[in-house]
Parts: C-alpha cells; sequence; structure tokens
C-alpha cells in the first residue's frame, strides 16, 4: 500500500461517532437548569430562610414567657420584702408608742 | 454576535465527543468530558466572535480537557513508540476490516502521538495548527505523524503477510 493510500485509509478509519442518543437533550436541560438559577438566585436561600423562620418562631415565644415568669418572680420577692419591711416598721412603732405611754404614765 | 447555544451544539457534538474519545479510549469518560466542554462553553457563550471561532474554541478545549483527564487519571504510558503494545484482540474475525484494525492500531498509541495523529486524520488539522493547539513544538508533531504512520503500515503489512 503507497503511502498516499495508507493516508486516505487511516483518514476514513478515523471517522468522527455520533454520541449517545440522548447527549443533546441531557446537556440541554442541564443548560435550562442553571439559567432558572441565575435568573432566581433567591431561590437557592429560600429554604434555609424558610428554616430560619420557623425556628425563630419556636425559639422566640419560648424566650418571651420565660422572661415575664422570672420578672413576675422578681416583683414577688420584691413584694415579700417590702411586707417583710413594713412589718418591721409597725412593730418598731409599736414598741416606741408603749414606750412613751408608760413614760407619760 | 448572538450565537444560538442548542444548534452550536448540533452543530459540534460529533466533533467534541469524538476528539475526547479518542484520546481517552472510554466512551464513558468521554461522555462526561465533551458534557463539561459544553457547559463549560454555554458560560463563554458571550464571548464568542461566531460560529468558527466557537468550533475553534470547543476543539481546543476538548483537547486540553482530555489530557488533564489523562494525567489525572495516570493513562500515560511512558512507552517508546518502538515498545508501544500490540492492541489485545480477544475474539478477531477473520474478516476484520481494514478500518476497524486501523482505529484499535491508533487507541495503541502512547498518548501524544495518538492525539496528534487524531487532530492530523479525523480533523483534517495542519502540524502548525496541532502544534499550537496541544502547545507542542511543530518538530514534535512532524516527528509523532512520521513515526507513528511507519508503525502503523508496518503492523497493517504484518497482518497481510500473516493473514
Amino acid at each position: 500500500m503507497n503511502p498516499d493510500d495508507f493516508e486516505s485509509e487511516l483518514t476514513a478509519a478515523l471517522w468522527r461517532e455520533e454520541p449517545p442518543p440522548d447527549f443533546a437533550r441531557g446537556i440541554l436541560a442541564r443548560v435550562e437548569r442553571k439559567r432558572r438559577a441565575q435568573v432566581r438566585p433567591w431561590a437557592k436561600v429560600l429554604p434555609w430562610a424558610i428554616a430560619a423562620g420557623i425556628a425563630l418562631g419556636a425559639v422566640v415565644p419560648v424566650a418571651l414567657h420565660q422572661r415575664a415568669v422570672e420578672r413576675e418572680a422578681r416583683a414577688q420577692q420584691a413584694k415579700h420584702e417590702l411586707l417583710v419591711a413594713l412589718n418591721i416598721t409597725q412593730s418598731r412603732l409599736r414598741h416606741t408608742r408603749e414606750l412613751l405611754l408608760r413614760h407619760k404614765s | 454576535m448572538r450565537l444560538d447555544f442548542a444548534e452550536v451544539l448540533k452543530q459540534n457534538q460529533s466533533m467534541v465527543y469524538s476528539i475526547a474519545l479518542r484520546f481517552l479510549r472510554s466512551r464513558e469518560t468521554a461522555e462526561e468530558v465533551a458534557q463539561d466542554v459544553f457547559l463549560q462553553f454555554y458560560q463563554q457563550m458571550g464571548r464568542m466572535e461566531g460560529e468558527p471561532h466557537a468550533t475553534a474554541w470547543l476543539r481546543r478545549t476538548v483537547c486540553h480537557r482530555a489530557i488533564d483527564e489523562l494525567r489525572r487519571r495516570r493513562l500515560r504510558m511512558h512507552v517508546a513508540m518502538e515498545n508501544a503494545p500490540e492492541p489485545r484482540d480477544g475474539y478477531t474475525p477473520p474478516d476484520l476490516l481494514l478500518h476497524r484494525r486501523l482505529r484499535e492500531l491508533v487507541d495503541a498509541l502512547p498518548d501524544s502521538a495518538r492525539m496528534v495523529v487524531v487532530l492530523r486524520y479525523q480533523e483534517d488539522l495542519d502540524p502548525s495548527d496541532i502544534a499550537s493547539l496541544l502547545d507542542m513544538p511543530i518538530s514534535t508533531v512532524k516527528s509523532h505523524l512520521h513515526r507513528s504512520l511507519t508503525l502503523l503500515r508496518g503492523r497493517i503489512e504484518k497482518q497481510e503477510v500473516y493473514s
């Protein structure tokens, strides 16, 4: 086989093969998904934002309730201490009155 | 100039896939690489200056991606041309066509030689274009072509002698 004929045969042997039948369809589908993601960039963040909102919705009321309970407890404590102080004052006033009455008589 | 991606894909898919297939010798890997090349092209499409530019870009990109894939998979065979193994036949039908045999022989060439032969005889590129595409000296390209043709012709003739 002369060189020119051999090169012709080699050219004929190395024909281009077609890719699998669904090759183009698969690429176009991936391109379309990319295009949609670029048009709606917030779509990636939305599920996380919803999850964060749900978590906050569960946590915040509990935290608020806890603070209210603590505030009530502090108020009750202050009330108790005031009553104790008033009782002490009342007791001392009574004692002073008795001393004065004794002295007068 | 605004290109239509689907049209570019249709016009160039066999070129991109075939180059990847000849370089990588694996249909599955060739399909993956070819898909990645077209997805990369989609991102770059706005920079193309027309269909010839797009075709040249795709050809160059698939060559480089295939070379990278070969390096990554460590499929480089550091064998001298003379020691390139005969392709394994398994079953060889008596009426094996010349072209099928030639493809098998080309597949068995060392990587760099195979790339040069594919770009010359499948893509009909000049040695200077091949040198530019593969970032290879033109003298190396010509050397690969000369030695590959000598090897391929020798093996075909040897088969003809013994058949």
